[in-house]
């Protein structure tokens, strides 16, 4: 399983076009592609789409605002869950990419298709202007 | 330099040496799962128990070598398409060649002034405007997968929306890019010039 530092982080801007896109304050972003499952603080189970027009901008006013509680990857599946209940679960894509999450030192995380993670740690040596000089980030995600 | 054939011959002694360990493992399994069954019937529940976190110890050791052989069996054909086209005398080119300073060399698409990293478990390869965040302003270059036995491209707009070949965004399925045998792939319409 693979911890992600989201915990206390509130979803601050939602996109309202697709996919699924929503940022926090604390500059994380995540996006979803692929079929998700939303529960709510009531229990209200919602299956949708993360490339769909219509459950993106329906999924807007859902999470605007709702702060995590946790986040893990385990099997290519995100669960991130909330302060009020709610939960998020974005499981694997056999054929694209399902899910995805940058950060703001750097960090990137994508469920590639099939499941495996693409990781992109924040201050990689690699990481580097294309025919240039290094420059560095400060390393903030636990994998 | 190592040849392809080279590389083939020495991935192939990989996957020969890894699927001789899945094999122990699957009988070693195996064995573990007779002797906690034959330790139930005589009722020992200790070595029962004891049987069983060995069989499933084993199972996961199992498990471990299944996807190290899936990922062997993955370079080969890589390697394979590669070879072929040395042979073939087209041009044997990587998704994202060196280079002479050993950084990945500015792919097709790319501005000038943008930044490489790479994954560190080598998936993949992002470029990205500078002081752009997220996904905003990013060509990233996947490595081969079942669907896309050449690896995939993927462009992001400013706005970090994946696009297809038309420009816009768009549903995953054209918004993946298909890396071509070759090497090459198709830019979006209205996509960053190289020249940047």
């Amino acid at each position: 399983m693979t911890q992600i530092e989201l915990d206390g982080q509130t979803i601050a801007r939602v996109v309202d076009q697709p996919p699924l896109i929503f940022e926090t304050g604390g500059g994380w972003t995540v996006t979803v592609e692929s079929a998700l499952t939303f529960s709510d603080a009531n229990g209200a189970v919602r299956h949708l789409e993360g490339d769909d027009p219509e459950a993106v901008a329906a999924m807007g006013p859902l999470l605007h605002g709702l702060t995590l509680r946790a986040s893990a990857v385990e099997d290519g599946s995100l669960r991130l869950t909330f302060t009020s209940g709610a939960e998020l679960i974005a499981p694997p894509d056999p054929d694209y990419e399902s899910w995805g999450l940058t950060g703001p030192a750097g960090q990137r995380l994508v469920c590639m298709p099939g499941g495996e993670l693409a990781i992109w740690d924040a201050g990689s040596t690699s990481r580097r202007r294309a025919e240039g000089d290094a420059f560095s980030g400060e390393p903030r995600s636990r994998q | 330099m190592a040849s392809i054939d080279d590389l083939t011959t020495a991935i192939g002694a990989v996957k020969e040496r890894i699927e001789r360990i899945g094999a122990g493992l699957a009988r070693s399994s195996s064995l573990a799962n007779e002797l906690r069954d034959e330790f139930a019937d005589l009722g020992a529940s200790d070595k029962t128990a004891a049987a069983e976190g060995v069989r499933r110890e084993l199972e996961s050791g199992h498990r471990i070598v299944s996807d190290l052989d899936d990922r062997t069996d993955r370079l080969l054909r890589r390697a394979a398409a590669l070879g072929g086209r040395e042979r073939s005398g087209g041009p044997a080119r990587p998704l994202a060649p060196a280079t002479r300073r050993g950084r990945p060399a500015r792919p097709r698409g790319v501005p000038s002034t943008w930044t490489v990293s790479r994954t560190s478990n080598g998936r993949g390869l992002i470029w990205q405007r500078p002081g752009s965040l997220g996904n905003a302003d990013t060509l990233r270059i996947m490595e081969p997968t079942d669907r896309y036995p050449n690896g995939y491209v993927r462009f992001y707009n400013r706005y970090g929306q994946p696009i297809g070949l038309d420009g816009k965004p768009g549903p995953r399925s054209r918004t993946h890019i298909p890396v071509r045998e070759d090497g090459t792939y198709d830019i979006p319409q209205g996509w960053h010039d190289d020249a940047d």
